[in-house]
C-alpha cells in the first residue's frame, strides 16, 4: 500500500468547471448535448449548493433559463430538456428542482405543473409515462412522485397505485427494475426506495436483503457499481448511497476506500469529477460524486437529502419532513 | 461515461476546433430548420430527411424522434394503404437497425422500435426474437435488450396464443451454461420459474424434480466460481427466507402516570390508533377510553394526507384528564390493518388480533401463537420440505467450505442457512463464528458483519428474557414501583441492539465496553433506572430525555465532542434525580480553559433542570 497524500476535494476548481460548462460553443459535443441542458443546470446548481457556492451561477439567469423551457398547452404545463424541446416528466421534475433551490417557484404556474405530471399517469396500472409518447420506467414514478412532493400536490395522483406498480417492479434479490420483469439496478433502485421513501412505504421494502445487494455493490478498488459483475462508476456513489442511507445502512459500506475513490476521480487541472480516475469528467458524474461525498460525511459540504436529492437546507426550508429510515 | 481523459497540446486542440466549426453550423442549420418545418406543421418528405440526418448524428435527440413520429403518423402514413405502410415501416426498421450498431443501448431508439411495431399492419415478432438473440450475444448483461425481449415474447406469445416459458426458460439455461456469472439470466430464471410450476401444473413430484435440478445447477455455478453473486443468491431465492412475526412483547397499565404501555419486537408504524376500552363490571359494556398514542421517545406525527408516520418499538397511551380510572379491566386491540412493519422480510399474520387484557396485576394476558406462512416471494414449497432443503443445503455448503475456505459469500450462505433453521442456541454460536470469519476477510463490508453478530448475540442473550417478560412485572402498591431487574451485556462488540423492546421491564442495564454509536434506542425503555454505557463510539446523548426514573447515566470513554450533544440530551427534563458521568470523552480536553468551561456547562445543565448533576471523575 502507498502512502500518497490524498487529494482533497478540488472545491473551487469544480466551481470554476461548472461554471465554464456554458461557453464551450466551440465544442461539438455541446451542441450534441443541447436536450441535456436543463438538465445540465440540475447537476450543476445542486453541486455548487453542496460546495457552498450556488450563487456562482446567476439566480435570474437560472430562473430566466427554466421558464423558457417550460411548455405552455392549455391547462398542462410540462418542461423540456432545452428552449423549444418536447416537454418530458423528467425534465419537469429538474425545473422544479432547480425553481425549490432558487426559493422562486412562485415564478411558475404550479396547477399547470402538477395537471401536467398527473395526466402522465397511467389509470390502469399506477405507472407512469415519460411523455405523452408512452414510456413507462420506474424512473418516471420517481420522477412524478418526487415533483409533486416538492409541490406538496401529492393529492394530485393516485398514490397507492403508484405503489402498486412499484411493487411489481421488486425482484428475487430484493431490489427493483424498471418495469415489471426488468432486472435490479441501483439507478432504478434509488428510483424506487425515493419513490416509496416519499409516500412512507418503506415498510414495503426487504430492507436487509437489499441492503445487503447494495453493499456488495463496493469493489476492492473502493468504488461502486450498479450491478454484479459491472464496473465501478462514481454516479453509483450516489444511487446506491442514497439508497442504503433511506434503509439506515449506509455504514455497511467502506466509507474511506469510496471517499479515496470518488477523490481519485477529479480532474485536478481542470476541475470536474469522472466515472472513474483517468477518464473524462462531466457535470453529471461532478454532481453525483460531490453528493456522494456529502452523504459519506466529507468535511466542508453542505448535507444532501438522500431521497430529493437536494440540499437538506432545501428540503427542510419548504417544510418537509426527513422520509428516511425509521 | 468511459472515456480517457487527454489533455491534447494546444495547436491539437486548435485544429480539432476549426474542423468542428464546419460540423456544429451544418449540425445546428439542420436543427434550425427542422424546428422551423415542426413548428409550422410541415409533416412533408424533406421534414423527414432532415430528422434522418439528425438522428444519424445524435440517437439521443429525443424531440427529433417526437417529430419524427409526427411526420409518420400526420404526413407520409396518412391516407396511406396497408402495403405502403408495411413497406415505409419496414424502412424504418432497417433505419433503426443501422443506428443500434453504434448505440445498442439507448432508450429513444428502443422506445422507437416499439411505436413502428405497433403502427406496422404486420408485425415480425419472430424476426424480432431474433434480433434480440443477437443482441444478447454480443452482451448477455445487456438490460435494455432483455427488457425488448421480455415485450416481444410477449407479444409472440399473445398472438400466436401459446406459452413461451419453457423456451425462454431453456434460454436462459443455455445463457447461463456459456457464463455461469450471468445475473441477468438468473434474474429472468427467477420470474419464469414460478411461472413455469403454474402453467405446467406441476404436481408435487414433478415440482421437486424441477427445484433439484435448479439445486444441481447452482451448485456447479458455485463449484465453477464461488465468489460469484449471482448463482448464490439465487440459491437464497430457491431455499426461501423465514419469515419474521411480529409480536407483542408485553403490555402493562401504569396507575401512577395513567398510561398503557405496549411493546413490539419490531419497530412498528402506527397506521390506525390502536383501541383501547375499559370494562367497570362484568355486567356493563365496554366503552372506549380517551387518549393520546405516541412511541416512546417521539410524538406522533400526522398530516392531512396521512402520509407521514410514526414508528417504534414501545407505544404509550396516555388517558385524558377526563377519563376516570374505575375500570376492573383494559382491552387494547391491535389488529394487522392499523400497522406496518419496519420492513418487509417482517411480516403480520392475517389472523392476528391481539386482545390485551390489562388484569389486577397489570400484567399482558392472552398470548397467542401465530402460525407460519411463507412470503409470497418464494417458490410455492411446503415448510416440511424446506426444512429438508435447507438441512441438505447446509451440507453442501459445509463441503464446498472445506475445498475453498475463504470465501466470503460461502460463508455469508452458511450464515444465512443458519438463521433459518431455527435450530438450538448452538446455531447462534456457529453465527458468530461466521460473523467473526467475515469481518476478518471482508475488509469492504465490516460494519455489517458487525451488525449481524451483535444481532445474534443480542438474541442469544435474550431469549430468557422473552418468556420471562410478563412475570418480571410487579407493582408494589404503596411506591408503585417496579421490582428491580439488571441485564448485563458488556464486553461483546455489540454495534446495534436489534430489539430494545425485549428490555422494556429491565431497570438496571450494562451495555458497557461495546462498539454503540448511538443511544437512541435507549427512548424505548421507560422504566431505566440505571444505565452503563461507558467504552463505546457513542457521539451524543440522545434517547434519555423522557426516562422519567433514570437515576444515573454512565457515559464515560465515548466519543461524545462538544457540549452541544451533551445538553440537547436532557431538553425537557421532568425525571428524578440524574447523575451524568461523563469523564473521559473527547469534549474534556485538557486544555486551559477547561475548568471554566465546566463552571459553565454546570450552569447550563442546572438551567435545563435543577434535577440533573454532572459526575466529571
Amino acid at each position: 500500500m502507498t502512502t500518497e497524500k490524498q487529494t482533497p476535494l478540488l472545491v473551487d476548481l469544480h466551481v470554476k468547471y461548472i461554471q465554464s460548462l456554458d461557453t464551450k460553443k466551440d465544442d461539438l459535443e455541446y451542441w450534441l448535448t443541447e436536450h441535456l441542458r436543463l438538465s445540465g443546470v440540475y447537476w450543476g446548481l445542486t453541486a455548487l449548493d453542496l460546495l457552498n457556492n450556488v450563487d456562482a451561477l446567476k439566480k435570474e439567469d437560472v430562473v430566466k433559463y427554466v421558464i423558457s423551457c417550460q411548455h405552455d398547452n392549455g391547462s398542462l404545463s410540462g418542461f423540456g430538456g432545452h428552449v423549444g424541446h418536447d416537454p418530458h416528466l423528467l425534465y419537469t421534475l429538474y425545473s422544479v428542482q432547480i425553481l425549490v433551490i432558487e426559493d422562486s417557484l412562485d415564478a411558475v404556474n404550479v396547477d399547470k405543473i402538477v395537471e401536467y405530471v398527473a395526466s402522465l399517469q397511467d389509470h390502469a396500472t399506477g405507472a407512469f409515462r415519460g411523455d405523452e409518447w408512452g414510456e413507462i420506467d420506474t424512473r418516471f414514478s420517481y420522477g412524478a412522485l418526487s415533483c409533486l412532493s416538492l409541490l406538496k400536490r401529492l393529492d394530485a395522483v393516485n398514490v397507492s397505485k403508484a405503489v402498486e406498480f412499484i411493487m411489481l417492479c421488486k425482484n428475487f434479490d430484493g431490489g427493483f427494475g424498471s418495469s415489471p420483469g426488468a432486472e435490479s439496478h441501483a439507478g432504478q433502485i434509488f428510483c424506487c426506495v425515493g419513490a416509496l421513501a416519499i409516500v412512507n412505504s418503506l415498510h414495503l421494502v426487504d430492507a436487509d436483503l437489499l441492503g445487503w445487494w447494495l453493499c456488495e455493490r463496493q469493489l476492492k478498488n473502493g468504488g461502486l457499481n450498479g450491478r454484479p459483475e459491472k464496473l465501478e462508476d462514481v454516479c453509483y456513489s450516489w444511487w446506491v448511497l442514497s439508497a442504503l442511507s433511506i434503509l439506515g445502512r449506509l455504514h455497511w459500506i467502506n466509507k474511506e476506500k469510496l471517499i479515496e475513490f470518488v477523490l481519485a476521480a477529479q480532474d485536478p487541472e481542470g476541475g470536474g469529477i469522472a466515472d472513474r480516475p483517468g477518464d473524462m469528467v462531466d457535470v453529471f458524474h461532478t454532481l453525483f460524486g460531490i453528493a456522494g461525498l456529502s452523504l459519506l460525511g466529507y468535511p466542508g459540504l453542505k448535507l444532501v437529502d438522500p431521497v430529493y436529492c437536494l440540499p437538506k437546507h432545501v428540503v427542510q426550508r419548504i417544510g418537509l419532513a426527513e422520509r428516511y429510515h425509521v | 461515461h468511459g472515456r480517457r481523459r487527454v489533455k491534447p497540446s494546444a495547436e491539437v486542440e486548435k485544429l480539432r476546433k476549426e474542423k468542428e466549426a464546419t460540423k456544429i453550423k451544418e449540425y445546428n442549420d439542420l436543427v434550425a430548420s427542422c424546428f422551423e418545418k415542426r413548428d409550422k406543421n410541415e409533416f412533408d418528405n424533406d421534414a423527414f430527411t432532415i430528422t434522418t440526418k439528425i438522428l444519424s448524428q445524435n440517437p439521443d435527440f429525443y424531440t427529433i424522434w417526437n417529430f419524427r413520429r409526427s411526420i409518420l403518423l400526420y404526413g407520409i402514413l396518412k391516407e396511406c394503404s396497408e402495403k405502403d405502410k408495411q413497406q415505409t415501416l419496414s424502412t424504418e426498421l432497417g433505419f433503426l437497425q443501422e443506428l443500434f450498431q453504434l448505440n445498442p443501448k439507448s432508450y429513444w431508439i428502443f422506445n422507437h422500435r416499439r411505436w413502428c411495431l405497433e403502427e406496422i399492419p404486420n408485425p415480425d415478432w419472430n424476426m424480432e426474437l431474433k434480433l434480440i438473440g443477437k443482441f444478447l450475444e454480443m452482451d448477455a448483461r445487456n438490460f435494455h435488450a432483455w427488457d425488448y425481449r421480455r415485450y416481444v415474447t410477449f407479444q409472440l406469445s399473445s398472438t400466436t396464443k401459446t406459452s413461451l416459458t419453457q423456451t425462454e426458460f431453456d434460454f436462459t439455461t443455455t445463457k447461463i451454461n456459456q457464463n455461469f456469472s450471468n445475473y441477468s439470466a438468473w434474474h429472468q430464471r427467477s420470474k419464469l420459474m414460478p411461472r413455469l410450476i403454474k402453467e405446467q401444473n406441476l404436481d408435487e413430484q414433478e415440482k421437486k424434480t424441477l427445484v433439484n435440478k435448479e439445486f444441481e445447477l447452482v451448485k456447479a455455478a458455485f463449484y465453477t466460481d464461488p465468489d460469484d453473486q449471482s448463482a448464490w443468491l439465487y440459491h437464497w431465492w430457491l431455499v426461501g427466507r423465514e419469515i419474521q412475526h411480529i409480536s407483542l412483547l408485553g403490555a402493562y397499565y401504569n396507575p401512577k402516570m395513567r398510561q398503557v404501555v405496549l411493546a413490539f419486537d419490531d419497530e412498528i408504524g402506527m397506521v390506525i390508533p390502536f383501541q383501547v376500552t375499559k370494562k367497570i363490571d362484568d355486567n356493563s359494556p365496554s366503552s372506549y377510553i380517551e387518549g393520546m398514542w405516541r412511541p416512546a421517545g417521539g410524538e406522533l406525527k400526522h398530516d392531512q394526507l396521512n402520509i407521514d408516520r410514526s414508528y417504534g418499538f414501545v407505544w404509550i397511551f396516555t388517558f385524558f384528564d377526563s377519563v376516570k380510572d374505575d375500570f376492573t379491566e383494559l382491552i387494547v386491540t391491535v389488529k394487522p390493518e392499523f400497522i406496518v412493519p419496519s420492513h418487509s422480510e417482517v411480516k403480520l399474520t392475517r389472523t392476528m388480533q391481539r386482545h390485551c387484557i390489562i388484569n389486577d396485576n397489570y400484567n399482558l394476558e392472552n398470548e397467542s401463537s401465530s402460525s407460519l406462512s411463507q412470503s409470497q416471494d418464494t417458490l410455492p414449497i411446503d415448510t416440511s420440505e424446506r426444512i429438508k432443503l435447507l438441512q441438505r443445503e447446509i451440507s453442501m455448503v459445509r463441503e464446498l467450505l472445506e475445498l475453498e475456505p475463504d470465501t466470503n459469500l460461502l460463508r455469508e450462505l452458511k450464515y444465512i442457512s443458519g438463521t433459518n433453521m431455527e435450530e438450538n442456541s448452538k446455531i447462534d454460536d456457529e453465527v458468530v463464528t461466521i460473523c467473526d470469519h467475515l469481518i476478518k476477510i471482508d475488509k469492504l463490508r465490516t460494519k455489517r458483519f458487525e451488525d449481524l453478530r451483535s444481532k445474534a448475540i443480542f438474541e442469544s442473550a435474550t431469549k430468557s428474557l422473552v418468556k420471562l417478560v410478563s412475570k418480571e412485572l410487579a407493582y408494589n402498591d404503596d411506591t408503585l414501583q417496579y421490582q428491580d431487574s439488571t441485564f448485563s451485556l458488556e464486553s461483546k462488540n455489540l454495534t446495534i441492539i436489534p430489539t430494545p423492546s425485549i428490555l422494556l421491564y429491565i431497570t438496571k442495564l450494562n451495555l458497557s465496553n461495546n462498539k454503540l454509536t448511538s443511544i437512541q434506542f435507549l427512548a424505548n425503555l421507560i422504566n431505566l433506572k440505571e444505565i452503563d454505557v461507558s467504552n463505546n463510539c457513542i457521539t451524543s446523548i440522545s434517547g434519555v430525555n423522557r426516562l422519567r426514573n433514570l437515576r444515573y447515566l454512565k457515559i464515560q470513554n465515548n466519543y461524545i465532542k462538544n457540549w452541544e450533544e451533551v445538553k440537547n440530551g436532557f431538553i425537557g427534563w421532568q425525571g428524578v434525580e440524574c447523575n451524568i458521568y461523563i469523564s473521559e470523552n473527547p469534549l474534556i480536553e485538557n486544555t486551559n480553559e477547561i475548568e471554566s468551561l465546566k463552571i459553565g456547562w454546570e450552569n447550563e445543565i442546572k438551567e435545563c433542570s435543577d434535577q440533573l448533576k454532572i459526575i466529571w471523575k
